[in-house]
């Protein structure tokens, strides 16, 4: 199973994985038409970009009132019946990850579907920043390792 | 194995879809007193309003019933349940299970006065209540009961063009789900649409010789044609009460933390049931589409042998009125009387919020104008983060870069 990886290491946040994403999925150049988002701290200079993350048991999929949120059975991945969706926005205060997005001119809100195998913004990350890589892969591992260590670390301290 | 659910809502339809994920061969009954397939009952208003027509609010066709291997008896209502039998009767039939759900929804309370039977009188719960609400041509329009269903009709009325009023018994809109400094952001964002709000007011009875002319209030007449009541909802537990089980101090179904009812082989979920507030830990009725769907899962996934154990209920509705977001997630003031709360709030002229918080705990979060970081927060309400651990994550890099989700709820703390 291919999920996308981040090096936030690495990532600049120049934005270049939000303009393909929003040409390629809703046909406009502009970041905020993107289903990745960079998040940007500016008090310590961060950019993290984020997107769906394809939960296994997912909240938007409980909260959608219209039921049009689903578990694809084959790729595991999270996706929606885009066009049933009336804009309640319930599943974007439901995603732990924010990583739910409205798209203004459809008025449906929509999330990240890894371009059905092929996602653009690994593709055009000029830092290299993002991959698309099997998530049992060591590197990904390690992302995650240190991610869960420094969780602990922070917990240890309450 | 054969399992019967009393209730074709959102609690029913997810249980019956949850089940399947576990048995794709059991038997599975549904129950329903009334023909509809399932329909969202939070879609009702944009139907209403004329956003999307009526016929999109259906979730399903029959045919998906068939599909997902339900076997569907619907305009049968179920006259008795016979728990220690493991069986129910509907339409002199019997019906033996070997797993009973109960997910019997709710109903809108209509109080018992004057005029309100009277031609001009309607809820707003069904698809069909929309047909009829239509067909009436609802010119003056007031509301009874100032929660979300109300303040959603009311705009979905004055968008078809309609004179709207709301009225309200308490002294705030939304009282519970705002605290009257919030609220009364959204009474003047109602107000600039044109729906007059009156608050404090109690209706006494509706007037008309043969439809509704006027309704009375303790304070004023108001003249009109229409009454719609959301004046809340009440659970559906007669069935279940006759049966035996046990009904909560609140009005629901009482259920354990497996939506477990006081007998073995039944349970229940949704409208119907009481549950635990995920802040208090106290008994509450979680009256939502969401909740109702999170217990169906469990409550299906506990009758298919699992134990999964139900975290609470935590309350979160958005409205958009008049173009701005609005958002109450967790408790207000009113819902946390007794303890001793600490508010954070700051006001703009485009951007109102309050976080509530109780011992260091974050407990409540309103704000009007933005829906920016509420995400995180609801996350932090349900997992019961403190104010200083989410500061200390705020302010610090390592830890925001791994959960960068909440640098956008940096500005609340």
């Amino acid at each position: 199973m291919k999920r996308i990886a981040v090096n936030i290491e690495i990532c600049d946040g120049c934005g270049v994985c939000q303009l393909v994403c929003s040409a390629q999925k809703a046909g406009q150049w502009h970041p905020s038409f993107s289903r990745i988002i960079i998040k940007r701290d500016e008090e310590f200079g961060l950019n993290v970009p984020i997107f769906c993350m394809h939960c296994s048991n997912p909240p938007c999929e409980t909260f959608c009132v219209m039921n049009l949120i689903y578990k694809d059975h084959d790729s595991d991945l999270t996706l929606r019946h885009e066009d049933r969706c009336i804009g309640c926005r319930a599943c974007e205060i439901a995603c732990p990850f924010s990583a739910a997005i409205m798209d203004p001119i459809s008025e449906a809100v929509v999330n990240c579907d890894l371009c059905g195998g092929d996602p653009q913004c690994v593709k055009y990350c000029p830092a290299g920043a993002l991959a698309f890589i099997d998530i049992s892969e060591a590197a990904d591992k390690k992302r995650r390792q240190t991610a869960g260590l420094q969780i602990l670390e922070a917990s240890r301290k309450l | 194995m054969r399992i019967l659910i009393i209730g074709n809502g959102a609690a029913g339809n997810q249980a019956a879809a949850s089940i399947r994920k576990y048995s794709p061969e059991c038997e599975i009954l549904m129950f329903a007193r009334e023909y509809y397939s399932e329909y969202s009952a939070c879609a009702l208003p944009d139907a209403l309003a004329g956003w999307i027509p009526i016929n999109k609010t259906y979730l399903k066709t029959l045919a998906d019933y068939e599909q997902q291997k339900i076997k569907t008896c619907f305009g049968q209502e179920v006259e008795n349940i016979d728990i220690n039998n493991q069986c129910l009767e509907a339409g002199d039939k019997k019906y033996g299970y070997d797993c009973l759900i109960i997910a019997t929804g709710s109903r809108p309370i209509i109080p018992p006065i004057n005029g309100s039977l009277l031609k001009g009188n309607f809820v707003l719960k069904t698809p069909r209540d929309i047909e009829l609400i239509m067909e009436h041509k609802p010119g003056r329009v007031v509301v009874v009961g100032a929660g979300n269903i109300g303040v959603e009709t009311a705009g979905a009325l004055r968008n078809r063009g309609c004179d709207v009023k709301i009225v309200e018994m308490q002294d705030w809109v939304m009282p519970l789900l705002y605290d009257l400094k919030s609220a009364n952001r959204i009474r003047s964002l109602l107000e600039k649409e044109n729906i007059g709000v009156f608050t404090g007011e109690r209706v006494i009875e509706v007037q008309g010789e043969q439809r509704v002319e006027r309704l009375r209030t303790d304070q004023q007449d108001l003249e009109c044609d229409t009454v719609i009541w959301a004046a809340g909802v009440k659970p559906n537990v007669e069935l279940a009460r006759q049966a035996g089980l046990k009904i909560g101090s609140l009005g629901g179904i009482e259920v354990d933390k497996y939506m477990r009812c006081t007998h073995p082989g039944v349970f229940a979920c949704g409208d119907c049931v009481q549950s635990l507030n995920v802040i208090t830990g106290k008994p509450s009725l979680s009256l939502l589409w969401s909740s109702a769907k999170r217990q169906a899962d469990l409550a299906a996934a506990n009758c298919m042998g699992q134990s999964y154990e139900y975290e609470g209920n935590c309350s979160v509705v958005i409205e958009e009125i008049m173009g701005i977001p609005c958002i109450a997630i967790g408790l207000n003031l009113q819902g946390l009387n007794g303890y001793e709360v600490e508010v954070i709030e700051q006001e703009s002229q485009d951007l109102y919020y309050r976080l509530l918080a109780v011992n260091d705990r974050i407990a409540g979060y309103q704000c009007i104008g933005s829906l920016d970081g509420a995400s995180s927060i609801f996350t932090m309400i349900k997992k019961g983060t403190s104010l200083s651990e989410a500061r200390r994550v705020l302010l610090n890099q390592g830890l925001i870069s791994t959960m960068a989700w909440y640098i956008d709820s940096r500005r609340y703390f």
